[in-house]
C-alpha cells in the first residue's frame, strides 16, 4: 500500500482568541458593534493577535456569526471583511468615514448635517443634487496616515445610509489629487438599493501598488447618478473601508433569525446556518467574495457590518468566533 | 492572475442556488461596441453519473444570465449562455441558441401580372410560440424562401416555427472513453440579444397613392384653382414631416415654381403655414410623375390631428401654362379631403369626396429611434435601460420594413456618429443599462501600456478585469506609437490575464 498526502499538513482547529473593547482572549463569541464611534464598545470590529496565528502558511478560517436570543430580528445583507496588519501597538488603521467629514462635490447644491441619536456619532449628513447625470456629489481626503497602513491595497465600501437611497441611484468613486482636478482612477458605477440602508459600494484602489509607505494623501470623490429631474437627496451616516483581500458578502436567501448562527467555514467553502438549539442546518444566505484567511505571526482585523428586518439599526451588536487549523509545510 | 468565480441567475434574473459544478473561465471577451461580448465556461463532471442528467442541464442552463467576478468581488463580465456542449453516453452534444426562432414569419415570392410575370416580395404575418418565448424571451426570424403562394407560405411558416421553437442537440462528435466528461457553456454578451428581434415600423408613409385617373389643375384660374389643399390626419404621433409628395405633370410651358405649404388646421380649412418648400417648373415633366417637396425646417405632426397640403405656383396664373394633379372623387383617401380656393373661400372638392394623389414622408429624430430599438418591446427586451451621454442630432426615415434586425439598426444609426463628429462606442453594464457615448478624445486616454506590456491606470495601479477597457484610449509608454490608439477588443485567459487589440 501506498499511501500519499498533500504537500502540508493541517492540525485539528482550535478557536482562535479574539479582542476589542469588548473583550479581550474571546474564544465563545465576541461583541461586535453594528457601527464604530467614540463612544465606549462601539466597535463593529475584533482582532487577532499575531502570536496567536501558529503555522507557517495561510490558513483559512471557520467563522460563526451569533446573533443570540434578543432582540427577535432577522439578518438580512451581512458583510465581513478583514486583514492583516491594520493595527499594531501604535495605532490601527481608521476604517471609518463619517457622512458629516464629507466635503461637498462640485455637483452638491445643498449638504446639512443632521443630529441623530441614531446615527453613528449622534449625526448623519445629507447631500443634495439636481443634475440627471453623474456628477461629483462628495468628497474626502484620504491622509497619509491612512494610506499608509493600507500600503497600496484595494478596498470595499460599505455605507450606511439614514435613509434609503432614491431609486435609480448609482455610486462611482474617483480618485483626484489632491489640489488637482484630473481623475487618476475610477471604480465601476453600481446601483444603489432602494430598499435597502446598507450599501456595498464599488471597490477602489489607491495610486501606487506597492507597500512602500509613505504615500501622498488623495481625494475620494463620490460621483452620483440618478435619472430623475428635480433635486436628489442622500442622507449619509457612514462610510466603511473594508479590506478587499478578505471581503466576504453574504446575500440574504430567506436571513438569519434570532437563536441561529450564520457559520462560514472557509477551507470547505461550506455556509450554512445552524438553529442554536438542536443544531438543523438550514441554507439563509449565499456568500461571495473572498475567503477570510490568516496569516501567521501577523496582527488581523475582523471587520462585520449588517443589516436587519427592522433596518440598519447602529445599536444592534451580534458575537463573532473563529476556528483555524495551523498550516505547515515542514512541521 | 485573477481568480473568477461564475454566477448562474434565473432566467428571470433572479438569485438562484448555483449547479453543483465547479465552473471556470476560459475564455472572456469584451469589445468596444457593446461591451462584454463572449465567455467561454468549462466545468468537469462534478460526480461519477451525472451525464445522465447532463441533457436537461443543458437545456436549461440555456439563456440564463451568466455573470462573472474577479477577485476583487467586482462584476468583470456579464451576459447569458447561448451555447452548451455536454458528453452524454459517449457522445458530444451541442445544445444552442442560434437556430432557435419563436417568432417567425416567411418572405416569398408571389407571382404578379405585370409586363411580364414577376414577382411581388410578400410576407406573411407573424406566428409565436408563446411558451418558448416565456422560457427563452422572444427570438424572431424571417424565412427566405422560393415563389409560392399564400397559403403554401403560411404552411411553410407554421412548419419552420414548429422546427425552430425548441433548441434541438446536435451531435458534435464522439468522445473517447479516456477523456473526461466536461460541461463546456459559451456564453455571449446582452448587446447580442439585440439581433432577436428585427427593426420593423409600420408608420411613417401617408397618403394615397393608387394612381388616381381624374386631374385637378393648378394655376390656371384666380377663382377656380390658384391654390388647392390637401388635408391628412395620422392616429400615430408625434413625427417629423420632412417631405410632401404628389403625382404632377406641367400643361404647356411652365417657368415658375410649384409651391407646397405645410399648414395647421383652422376649423376645418388651411390655417397657418408651418412650413414650406418649392419645385422649379423645370423639374415637372408633361408626363405625369411624383414631385417631392422637401420641407425644412422638418415639422411635428401630432397624433389624431388634421393638417394641409397647400399647392399653388410662384408666378402668374395662365390658362395655357399649368399644372395638372391627378385625384379622384371617391373618397380614397379617408383621412383627409381636397379642397380648392375660389378667390374667397375653400371648397370642398367632390363634395368633400376628392383627394389628390400624394403621401408625406415620416421621419423621427435619431435620439428617438436609438431609444426605440434600446425598448424593451423592440430590441432591449433583456435591458434594464438606455442612457445616452453623447449629443445626437438629426432624423432618421420613420418607417423601418423589418429586415435588419435591432441591432444592425442600431449600428447603422451610430455609425452616423454624435453631433461632435465622434464615432458612438455602446457599453452595456452589469445592470443590462446600455449606454451610448462618444469614443474618447485622442488625448483622453485612462490606461497606459508599460514596456513589459502591463495596463495600467493612469494611478498607476495594473488594470483589472472589471476595467471597462475596450472602447477607451490606451498611452503606449515605450512611444511605439505618436497616437493613443483606441482598444478594440480585449481577451482575458487564465495564462495571459488581460490582453488588448486595437
Amino acid at each position: 500500500m501506498r499511501l500519499a498526502r498533500a504537500n502540508w499538513l493541517t492540525e485539528l482547529p482550535t478557536p482562535v482568541p479574539l479582542q476589542n473593547a469588548n473583550g479581550s482572549d474571546n474564544t465563545i463569541g465576541l461583541s461586535l458593534s453594528n457601527h464604530t464611534d467614540g463612544d465606549a464598545g462601539h466597535v463593529n470590529y475584533c482582532d487577532v493577535l499575531g502570536s496567536e496565528i501558529r503555522g507557517s502558511q495561510p490558513l483559512p478560517v471557520h467563522l460563526t456569526l451569533d446573533v443570540g436570543n434578543e432582540p427577535v430580528r432577522r439578518l438580512g445583507k451581512i458583510v465581513i471583511s478583514g486583514g492583516a496588519d491594520l493595527w499594531d501597538a501604535n495605532g490601527s488603521f481608521d476604517h471609518v468615514l463619517e457622512g458629516e467629514s464629507a466635503s461637498a462635490g462640485a455637483g452638491c447644491t445643498d449638504m446639512s448635517s443632521i443630529s441623530n441619536l441614531t446615527a453613528s456619532g449622534g449625526v448623519y449628513q445629507n447631500f443634495q443634487w439636481s443634475a440627471v447625470v453623474e456628477t461629483p456629489v462628495c468628497r474626502w481626503t484620504i491622509d497619509t496616515a491612512r494610506l499608509n497602513w493600507l500600503k497600496g491595497r484595494g478596498l470595499r465600501p460599505v455605507a450606511r445610509f439614514h435613509t434609503p437611497p432614491p431609486a435609480n441611484t448609482r455610486w462611482r468613486w474617483k480618485i483626484l489629487p489632491t489640489g488637482g482636478s484630473e481623475i487618476l482612477d475610477q471604480s465601476t458605477s453600481a446601483v444603489l438599493d432602494a430598499a435597502s440602508r446598507l450599501q456595498v459600494l464599488p471597490a477602489f484602489f489607491p495610486p501606487l501598488q506597492t507597500n512602500l509607505a509613505p504615500f501622498t494623501a488623495f481625494v475620494l470623490e463620490g460621483w452620483l447618478e440618478c435619472p430623475f429631474a428635480g433635486t436628489k437627496q442622500i442622507d449619509l451616516d457612514f462610510i466603511q473601508l473594508f479590506p478587499l483581500e478578505n471581503f466576504a458578502n453574504f446575500q440574504p436567501v430567506s436571513g438569519l433569525d434570532q437563536e441561529h448562527s450564520l457559520i462560514m467555514d472557509w477551507p470547505s467553502s461550506e455556509l450554512y446556518t445552524a438553529d442554536s438549539a438542536t443544531g438543523n442546518k438550514s441554507i439563509t444566505h449565499l456568500v461571495s467574495g473572498a475567503p477570510m484567511i490568516l496569516y501567521p505571526g501577523c496582527n488581523h482585523r475582523i471587520y462585520l457590518l449588517y443589516e436587519t428586518n427592522s433596518g440598519f439599526l447602529i445599536s444592534d451588536t451580534a458575537q463573532l468566533r473563529m476556528t483555524a487549523g495551523a498550516r505547515w509545510i515542514n512541521p | 492572475m485573477e481568480k473568477m468565480s461564475v454566477r448562474l441567475a434565473q432566467r428571470d434574473f433572479s438569485a438562484g442556488l448555483q449547479p453543483a459544478l465547479d465552473l471556470r473561465v476560459e475564455r472572456l471577451t469584451w469589445k468596444a461596441l457593446g461591451g462584454p461580448a463572449e465567455a467561454v465556461v468549462t466545468a468537469a463532471e462534478p460526480y461519477p453519473g451525472w451525464a445522465a442528467q447532463s441533457g436537461q442541464w443543458a437545456l436549461d442552463a440555456l439563456r440564463r444570465p451568466v455573470t462573472v467576478t474577479n477577485q476583487a468581488g467586482e462584476h468583470a463580465w456579464w451576459g447569458y449562455v447561448h451555447r452548451v456542449e455536454v458528453d452524454q453516453d459517449g457522445l458530444r452534444l451541442v445544445y444552442n441558441l442560434d437556430e432557435l426562432a419563436n417568432r417567425v414569419c416567411v418572405l416569398y415570392w408571389q407571382q404578379e401580372p405585370q409586363l411580364e410575370w414577376s414577382g411581388e416580395r410578400s410576407f406573411t404575418p407573424w406566428v409565436d410560440d408563446l411558451e418558448s418565448q416565456k422560457i427563452y424571451g422572444v427570438k424572431e426570424r424571417i424565412f427566405r424562401l422560393r415563389s409560392m403562394d399564400a397559403a403554401e407560405a403560411l404552411r411553410a411558416r407554421d412548419a419552420l416555427l414548429a422546427q425552430h421553437s425548441r433548441p434541438q442537440p446536435h451531435l458534435a462528435g464522439s468522445r473517447s472513453a479516456k477523456q473526461k466528461s466536461q460541461v463546456r457553456l459559451e456564453c455571449r454578451g446582452w448587446w447580442e440579444t439585440l439581433t432577436w428581434k428585427m427593426a420593423r415600423f409600420d408608420d411613417g408613409y401617408e397618403g394615397f397613392v393608387k394612381p388616381a385617373q381624374l386631374t385637378q389643375a393648378l394655376g390656371r384660374s384666380a377663382s377656380q384653382d390658384a391654390r388647392i389643399a390637401q388635408s391628412f390626419c395620422t392616429a400615430y404621433g408625434s413625427w417629423m414631416c420632412g417631405e410632401a409628395v404628389v403625382n404632377i405633370r406641367a400643361v404647356g410651358v411652365a417657368t415658375d415654381q410649384v409651391v407646397c405649404e405645410l399648414c395647421a388646421d383652422a376649423n376645418g380649412i388651411p390655417g397657418v403655414v408651418l412650413t414650406g418648400a418649392t419645385v422649379d417648373a423645370s423639374l415637372v415633366s408633361g408626363s405625369r410623375w411624383w414631385v417631392k417637396f422637401l420641407f425644412d425646417p422638418r415639422v411635428e405632426i401630432q397624433a389624431n390631428t388634421p393638417y394641409w397640403l397647400v399647392f399653388s405656383r410662384s408666378g402668374a396664373l395662365s390658362t395655357a401654362n399649368y399644372y395638372q394633379l391627378f385625384m379622384d372623387n371617391s373618397n380614397s383617401y379617408p383621412n383627409g379631403k381636397l379642397m380648392t380656393w375660389s378667390g374667397t373661400a375653400w371648397l370642398d372638392s367632390a363634395g368633400g369626396l376628392g383627394d389628390v394623389n400624394f403621401y408625406t414622408t415620416g421621419y423621427t429624430a435619431r435620439s428617438a429611434r436609438l431609444a426605440e430599438l434600446a425598448a424593451q418591446g423592440n430590441g432591449g427586451q433583456f435591458l434594464s435601460g438606455l442612457q445616452v451621454q453623447s449629443v445626437i442630432g438629426g432624423d432618421t426615415l420613420l418607417k423601418r420594413e423589418g429586415i435588419l434586425d435591432c441591432r444592425a439598426e442600431l449600428e447603422s444609426l451610430l455609425a452616423q456618429g454624435s453631433d461632435n463628429a465622434s464615432r458612438l462606442l455602446v457599453q452595456i453594464e452589469a445592470d443590462r443599462r446600455l449606454v451610448i457615448y462618444d469614443q474618447p478624445a485622442e488625448d483622453a486616454w485612462r490606461y497606459s501600456l508599460d514596456g513589459s506590456g502591463v495596463l495600467r491606470t493612469r494611478s498607476g495601479r495594473a488594470a483589472w478585469s472589471h476595467d471597462p477597457l475596450a472602447g477607451q484610449r490606451v498611452w503606449l509608454a515605450n512611444n511605439w506609437l505618436e497616437a493613443q490608439p483606441l482598444i478594440q477588443v480585449v481577451d482575458w485567459t487564465p495564462e495571459r490575464g488581460l490582453a488588448v487589440t486595437w
